[in-house]
């Protein structure tokens, strides 16, 4: 997660679009959590599996391996083709999401970038309970 | 440095729709057949600009794209800001009628995409002595009348979420995985400086007013042949809708895009190139030119 969260911070288009964003996003794959803090764009990772604002986008570990495919099949392929189609659910507040879809798409990207090349190195997957990464 | 220009001209011509002059702005290269290209909800004619620009379709086609009123270049009437835009099958039809009138194109194709898609069906039914074929990208018969929810789209239009770029983050998940870069970014721009309210007013004649499934779709083919193409990665409007067109309408041509979304003119105009080719080639040979 340490090395996600640099790749996050380190991004020119994150750091367009996050300037005024202050939210907590969690991606939740299966029994994985993924908790992003954002400050006024500044991302480091929450310190607890609740979510006190923002939103979680929950998705099963098959939806998201496509989504993380080298080339996803059609309606995994972007975060909100998974949502208006309503593989992956949104719990929390969605003016967060709509106010900032950008932000939104673009952390989904690298956190996708960050799983692709886990999985090209062969580190394992989840594993069983609640693992916060 | 070199300049290079485009062979491409703009120009404005002013039109009298529903007792308003508005101020429509259209680009148009190349010679021989008229082929009017419609572009998508919420964008302009910037989507066709490599179409335009491509010897091979202007060598034998006369292109010409506007910007609806509203968008893009156009302006909208007066009083706009005190006045929230919508667009209905009636005003689409008008100002495309009123257009073809005003450059006096004698039954032009016309091929649009998405409600561009939607409307050139209308277009055919309803006025098949105006054109001479239609090319459907992204066609539909509706968008989801039945759950039609305005409040749903309220992003793009409310003072504390800027509308440019939530059209443009919802429209890049229409976009196909495999397009380049340069033209995913630049289709995305074309979003993300919509006029404010524009897009969501687009979207009332996509998802409702523009429902065409309890209408007969009775064109004749061999007066107006139709030609549908729709990419595989368009969730919005499925290829499988298009398909469904096609098979009630004898005669109409076809064809599923693979590595395509929604805005294929734009998207990725190389590739689409290569589907839009054997249409136009097809259309000229039925027409005999």
């Amino acid at each position: 997660m340490n090395q996600l969260i640099e790749q996050v911070n380190a991004d020119d288009m994150l750091r367009r679009f996050g300037a005024y964003y202050t939210t907590q996003i969690q991606i939740i794959c299966g029994d994985d959590i993924y908790h992003f803090s954002i400050n006024a764009g500044q991302v480091s990772e929450g310190d607890s599996n609740t979510l006190e604002e923002g939103f979680s986008l929950t998705g099963s570990n098959e939806v998201w391996d496509k989504y993380c495919a080298d080339v996803p099949p059609p309606e995994h392929h972007e975060f909100a083709a998974l949502f208006a189609n309503g593989h992956i659910s949104l719990k929390g507040d969605m003016y967060a999401l709509q106010s900032n879809v950008m932000y939104v798409r673009r952390l989904l990207e690298l956190w996708r970038e960050h799983r692709r090349g886990k999985k090209r190195v062969g580190q394992p997957q989840a594993v069983q309970g609640r693992n916060r990464k | 440095m070199n300049a290079v220009f485009d062979d491409v001209i703009g120009r404005y011509v002013q039109l009298e729709l529903n007792n308003e002059t508005v101020r429509i702005y259209y680009e148009e290269s190349g010679e021989g057949i008229p082929l009017l290209c419609l572009h998508t909800a919420g964008a302009d004619g910037r989507q066709y600009r490599e179409i335009i620009r491509n010897d091979s379709v202007t060598s034998r086609f006369r292109v010409i794209v506007p910007d609806m009123p509203w968008h893009g270049k156009s302006s909208p009437p007066v009083g706009w800001q005190a006045r929230e835009y919508q667009l209905s099958t009636e005003s689409y039809l008008k100002y495309i009628l009123a257009f073809m009138n005003a450059l006096d194109l004698d039954r032009p194709l016309v091929m649009g995409c998405s409600i561009g898609g939607r409307v050139v069906l209308h277009l055919a039914l309803k006025h098949p002595d105006k054109v001479s074929g239609i090319i459907g990208l992204q066609s539909g018969l509706d968008a989801g009348a039945d759950d039609y929810d305005p409040e749903s789209l309220s992003h793009f239009n409310r003072h504390d979420v800027h509308a440019g770029y939530s059209a443009a983050g919802w429209m890049a998940a229409l976009i196909a995985p495999q397009s380049p870069d340069d033209h995913r970014w630049e289709t995305l721009w074309h979003y993300a400086s919509g006029g404010p309210g524009v897009f969501k007013g687009d979207l009332y004649y996509y998802a409702y007013d523009g429902d065409l499934r309890n209408q007969a779709l009775d064109i004749d083919t061999e007066k107006c042949p139709v030609y549908l193409l729709s990419g595989e990665y368009d969730w919005s409007a499925p290829a499988s809708g298009a398909e469904e067109i096609a098979q009630m309408i004898p005669g109409a041509y076809f064809k599923k895009m693979t590595a395509m979304g929604h805005f294929p003119m734009s998207e990725n105009p190389k590739k689409f190139l290569e589907y839009l080719s054997p249409v136009l080639e097809d259309y000229c040979n039925r027409i005999g030119a």
